[in-house]
């Protein structure tokens, strides 16, 4: 147990250093429920459960500061659980949820530590103390890794045993309908997704891609016997040919875009900086 | 006919510039300062972060008075933005018109924050620019604090005095 | 790009060093934000070392340099090289300037961060959030589905080779190219044209994952005369993945008006529960 408790809070501390080291996206539960999977040495659990966790936090990012839930923490310690206590897919799910709303509270929490801070780091400046500006920072920095580090650590070594007889108690029924919940729970994130790139103008082409998604069958050679290919409808167009026509019609529109403003610039002489120009153009549509 | 005058660090930026012109049905934004205008940098950006189909104008106070007291302006919703109150002081009694105040994001650029006055959230107030406002307030105005418009408002003047 | 703009690219050893530090101090921007100054104070700190070796240790226009750098800020990490080089070649000519007894205006640097910050925020995020992560995540999911570690491997490069390149370049082109670059991108249309295209392939991969990834299946079953009625093959012969497209929609269209995630999530899970004990789910 003390082994997995340093693993998971080696991972939570890890996965907050790189949520904000060089926006590398690594923090997301794709990436670091596989890293914990491998390091509690069940790397295919961990990469299914990372996939699961994924999904249903699709649409959940950190913006600008702001940390709508925390998905990392949530994700990490509901998968440590579900490996260490053997259990499953549902109950990571039931436990990543409510922590990652927990998770923001002590986020919120942090900050407002840091935030009391800045006098501080001010003060430092106005004494012309660069030496002591400099270690308050780095203080900061190895105070919140290491916070982060004692949480994964602790909640590990003291909450295993009540987090295991809450699992147990969880009725069947209950069971059943978060494996029906975590289907329906991906539309929530992609929804979140969809208000965030959402303009009127280019709404048909979040419906040319639903269509790519769901209707075209794509035709795989699966066996070939006697010089006979058969090929079987077995799946749909896959994300990477999606995003190859995507990043086309991306282009396309990228391109036509510029076409359209250089006309446009083309109309605005470039050197009407004089008063009356400027002032013309203020009253023309 | 101008909406609103409005005192905010970034001027012209994101969710701000987008709410409040839909809101007020704004046409036209004109930013006011003297040194603005001579920044190329900044001038390209402030119209570029400008909502779709709002024109943005970045103007000098003499030219910024002239055009919002032209007659032609009348008909049009024009929402002013600055980042200093000093601009607003000297704008206020060179306007036909009696427009409404406000101001948020305010005083966090530009100096340290432990010589100023938190007065909100997101309003810093030094010195000098309560000093400003106050003379403002003087010429019977007062700023709404509402950063955007689904916030309430509040008034500035009691924000200070209370 | 013209071989004007390629000679403009290059760098000498020292630029080389400076922009190269810039990299990777940059990386640390995001680290720990605070509600009154978001990015500032760490902004200061990243910028530190190079007004250190600008105007020397410990001297006045040191302090004065990193006092007028810890304002508010805030922008998108990945497109910070770009404000933050340009920032230190300011510096540069702040010092040069002031060394031959000339004037320059340093309440420019502050103009410029913040009439930037806003601008590179939303190509930023919109390259990072609507095209990379989207991508990656669409391609590593169903690899990772499978148990297979190509989907976290994946993942990890689809995100960070460009990523890398971005940070580097934009640093690049912040100390070489400098100012007028970005203001010719925005008035020529350059910044918008990229962003709608960002939405464009992102709205196409949204469209995509909602009819991979949301598997809603309805098990309602009917027994009629001499025959079963089976609801999913029905809605399935209709249009298939006609269910997940309502259910995101409705959910769309809920958060959009109310914006409230939380309730979103709890109303999922008691219809989760209703439709499981009706069996018409699960």
């Amino acid at each position: 147990m003390l082994m997995n408790a340093l693993i998971v809070g080696f991972v939570v501390a890890f996965a907050k250093f790189i949520d904000w080291w060089g926006s590398t996206q690594l923090s997301r539960p794709i990436f670091i429920v596989a890293v914990l999977g491998i390091l509690l040495g069940h790397p295919t659990e961990g990469i299914i459960l990372g996939a699961q966790l994924e999904l249903i936090f699709l649409g959940n990012i950190s913006m600008g500061g702001v940390m709508p839930s925390d998905i990392t923490l949530g994700s990490i310690f509901g998968a440590a659980f579900a490996m260490i206590l053997g259990s499953n897919l549902e109950s990571a799910i039931a436990l990543a949820v409510p922590i990652s709303m927990l998770g923001t509270l002590l986020y919120s929490l942090m900050k407002m530590v840091i935030t009391s801070l800045v006098p501080r780091f001010e003060k430092h400046i106005r004494d012309r103390n660069y030496k002591s500006f400099n270690r308050l920072w780095h203080l900061q920095f190895w105070g919140f890794e290491l916070t982060y580090f004692l949480l994964g650590f602790l909640v590990i070594i003291a909450g295993t045993d009540a987090v295991n007889a809450l699992i147990q108690a969880i009725p069947d029924w209950v069971q059943k309908s978060m494996t029906v919940a975590s289907t329906i729970l991906p539309a929530i994130g992609l929804a979140l997704l969809l208000k965030m790139l959402w303009q009127k103008s280019l709404a048909p082409y979040y419906f040319l891609g639903f269509g790519l998604g769901a209707f075209f069958f794509y035709q795989k050679a699966t066996t070939v016997t006697k010089g006979v290919v058969t090929a079987q409808p077995t799946n749909i167009l896959s994300l990477v040919q999606i995003a190859f026509i995507g990043f086309i019609i991306a282009a396309l529109v990228v391109m036509a875009e510029l076409k359209n403003s250089k006309k446009k610039n083309e109309h605005i002489p470039t050197n009407s900086t004089s008063m009356d120009d400027e002032s013309e153009d203020f009253f023309n549509d | 006919m101008i909406s609103m005058i409005r005192i905010d660090d970034r001027l012209v930026h994101g969710q701000v510039a987008v709410k409040w012109s839909k809101q007020l049905g704004i046409s036209r934004i004109v930013v006011v300062s003297d040194t603005i205008p001579k920044n190329e940098i900044q001038v390209s950006a402030l119209k570029m972060a400008a909502p779709a189909g709002v024109k943005v104008a970045v103007l000098d106070l003499d030219k910024a008075v002239n055009i919002l007291n032209d007659p032609r302006s009348k008909d049009m919703k024009i929402l002013v933005v600055t980042n200093e109150p000093k601009y607003v002081a000297e704008l206020l009694p060179r306007l036909n018109e009696k427009p409404l105040l406000n101001m948020a994001n305010y005083g966090r650029i530009g100096g340290l924050l432990s010589d100023k006055k938190k007065i909100t959230e997101t309003v810093y107030l030094s010195q000098e620019d309560t000093i400003c406002l106050q003379s403002i307030f003087d010429d019977g105005y007062d700023f709404n604090y509402q950063p955007l418009p689904d916030d309430t408002a509040q008034s500035l003047k009691k924000l200070i005095g209370g | 790009m013209t071989d004007t703009n390629k000679e403009m690219m290059k760098l000498n050893k020292d630029e080389r060093k400076i922009v190269s530090k810039m990299f990777w101090r940059n990386q640390f921007l995001m680290f720990c934000t605070s509600y009154t100054k978001q990015q500032g104070i760490t902004y200061g700190w990243l910028m530190a070392p190079f007004f250190q070796k600008i105007y020397g240790k410990d001297t006045d226009a040191f302090y004065d340099a990193l006092s007028r750098e810890l304002d508010f800020f805030n922008t998108a990490p990945a497109m910070n090289g770009f404000i933050a080089s340009l920032d230190v070649s300011m510096q540069e000519e702040n010092k040069a300037l002031t060394d031959r007894g000339e004037f320059f205006d340093v309440t420019s640097i502050t103009a410029l961060k913040t009439a930037l910050m806003g601008p590179l925020a939303g190509i930023g995020y919109a390259i990072y959030l609507s095209v990379l992560r989207v991508i990656a995540t669409g391609i590593a999911l169903s690899l990772s589905q499978q148990g297979n570690i190509l989907g976290p491997i994946l993942f990890l490069l689809v995100v960070n080779v460009p990523n890398m390149l971005i940070r580097w370049f934009t640093t690049v082109l912040g100390y070489k190219a400098g100012g007028q670059f970005i203001s010719e991108a925005m008035r020529s249309g350059t910044f918008a044209a990229i962003t709608k295209g960002c939405a464009v392939l992102g709205l196409i991969m949204t469209g995509a994952m909602t009819a991979q990834f949301v598997t809603f299946k309805t098990t309602f079953e009917a027994k009629l005369a001499n025959s079963t009625f089976n609801l999913q093959s029905v809605i399935d012969s209709i249009m298939p993945g006609l269910l997940p497209l309502a259910i995101t929609l409705i959910l769309f269209a809920y958060l959009k008006k109310y914006n409230r995630p939380v309730r979103a999530l709890i109303a999922v899970f008691l219809l989760s529960i209703i439709l499981t004990l009706l069996k018409i789910a699960g």
